[in-house]
């Protein structure tokens, strides 16, 4: 005897037609003494000549032309992401050269700023040159006061002669420099 | 047709498109009904089917050539699809509110014209009910002919719980419509002892 739960499953291999010939028996004789399962039977028929009867939807013309087209712009934009990715990798590669080099840089110039012996020296050097300024321009101021009482014409006029070639040679040059024009050869 | 076949996906493999493309042609009509019929509308279905072939591209080197092409290709599509229903957040409704049943209750012979013309919608609305993975069982079972083990290896599952998800789906709609077409005859009874 046959339960109404495995009917059902005879049932639907049936509809599949992959029912030995025993099991043909079998579901015929329930359904013949079993009225709720003559009625499950019926819909099941009915629901599966419906769905083998509703034919297959094909796509709207070019649609493999779509497909193609989709399938070329998927592969731009994931060339464009590796373009991208292998970019950002480098500027960050070279971002951290950069920035280690700067470092180096700074850890460097941080040594010789603290360095004892420049702080100790430094301002003594700086000194001793304020003075070296302070003994040239003082010649030079000497110079040039002692120039007119000297009462010299020749050593006067020799001053002025140096000037005066020095200012044209000047201006010989700046003026060659800026007149300048390139010949251009029109034959 | 398979010589030629395998000549496209040897040169859909080296990169050849135009290979590709006649792949897509020969099984456009297949994937697209499949997509269609599992999401029910044209605008998903072209988009699916079209995702379905990308991604066949885009795996056809783990293609098995031992296998046929088209179960393949269909159980790329049939788990896109499944996955896709999944994520709509589908919103059941119940079974007795649809007019599918009302159709199918009421009905004993399919073939009128009538019936024929709203056919294509009533097969969506069935295909509805069904949760995504019964429904694919379905679809591959009526619409591509496939045997019970084509189905397990598109579905990725075993030979008994293919016949066994045929078996369910089948019953729950079949009770779906037997419970519908009791409550119209209880109500129709219920009218007629009203009316006397």
């Amino acid at each position: 005897m046959v339960s109404c739960q495995g009917i059902g499953r005879l049932m639907s291999l049936a509809l599949d037609q992959s029912l030995t010939q025993g099991e043909v028996h079998r579901l015929e004789e329930h359904l013949e003494r079993c009225p709720a399962c003559q009625e499950e039977c019926g819909a099941m028929q009915r629901i599966s000549r419906l769905l083998t009867d509703a034919p297959l939807i094909g796509p709207p013309p070019g649609f493999a032309a779509r497909v193609i087209q989709r399938l070329a712009r998927r592969q731009a934009r994931r060339q464009r992401l590796l373009a991208g990715a292998a970019l950002l990798v480098a500027c960050l590669g070279l971002g951290a050269l950069a920035l280690s080099e700067t470092v180096r840089l700074l850890a460097m110039l941080w040594q010789v700023i603290t360095e004892p012996s420049l702080l100790s020296h430094g301002a003594k050097l700086i000194a001793q040159l304020l003075n070296l300024a302070e003994s040239l321009g003082g010649a030079c101021w000497l110079v040039i006061t002692a120039l007119p009482s000297l009462n010299q014409p020749a050593l006067l006029g020799y001053s002025f002669l140096v000037l005066a070639l020095t200012a044209l040679w000047i201006r010989l040059v700046a003026g060659r420099r800026g007149g300048y024009q390139p010949v251009i050869n029109n034959v | 047709m398979e010589e030629e076949e395998t000549a496209w996906i040897q040169r859909a493999l080296a990169g050849d498109q135009e290979a590709f493309a006649c792949l897509v042609e020969a099984y456009q009509t297949a994937v697209y009904n499949l997509a269609y019929r599992m999401l029910g509308n044209a605008v998903e279905a072209e988009d699916a089917a079209q995702e379905t072939f990308l991604r066949a591209y885009t795996r056809l080197d783990t293609y098995d050539s031992d296998r046929k092409f088209s179960s393949w290709l269909l159980a790329i599509a049939s788990n896109y699809c499944i996955d896709r229903v999944r994520q709509r957040r589908f919103r059941w409704l119940s079974l007795d509110e649809l007019p599918s049943w009302r159709w199918l209750a009421s009905s004993s012979q399919p073939e009128e014209a009538v019936i024929r013309c709203e056919e294509r919608d009533e097969v969506r609305q069935l295909l509805d009910q069904l949760p995504p993975h019964y429904r694919a069982t379905v679809i591959l079972r009526y619409w591509y002919d496939l045997s019970y083990q084509e189905i397990a290896e598109a579905t990725e599952t075993t030979e008994s719980a293919v016949k066994s998800t045929l078996y369910r789906a089948r019953r729950m709609l079949a009770q779906g419509t037997l419970a519908y077409q009791h409550r119209e005859a209880v109500s129709a009874a219920q009218r007629a002892v009203a009316e006397r």
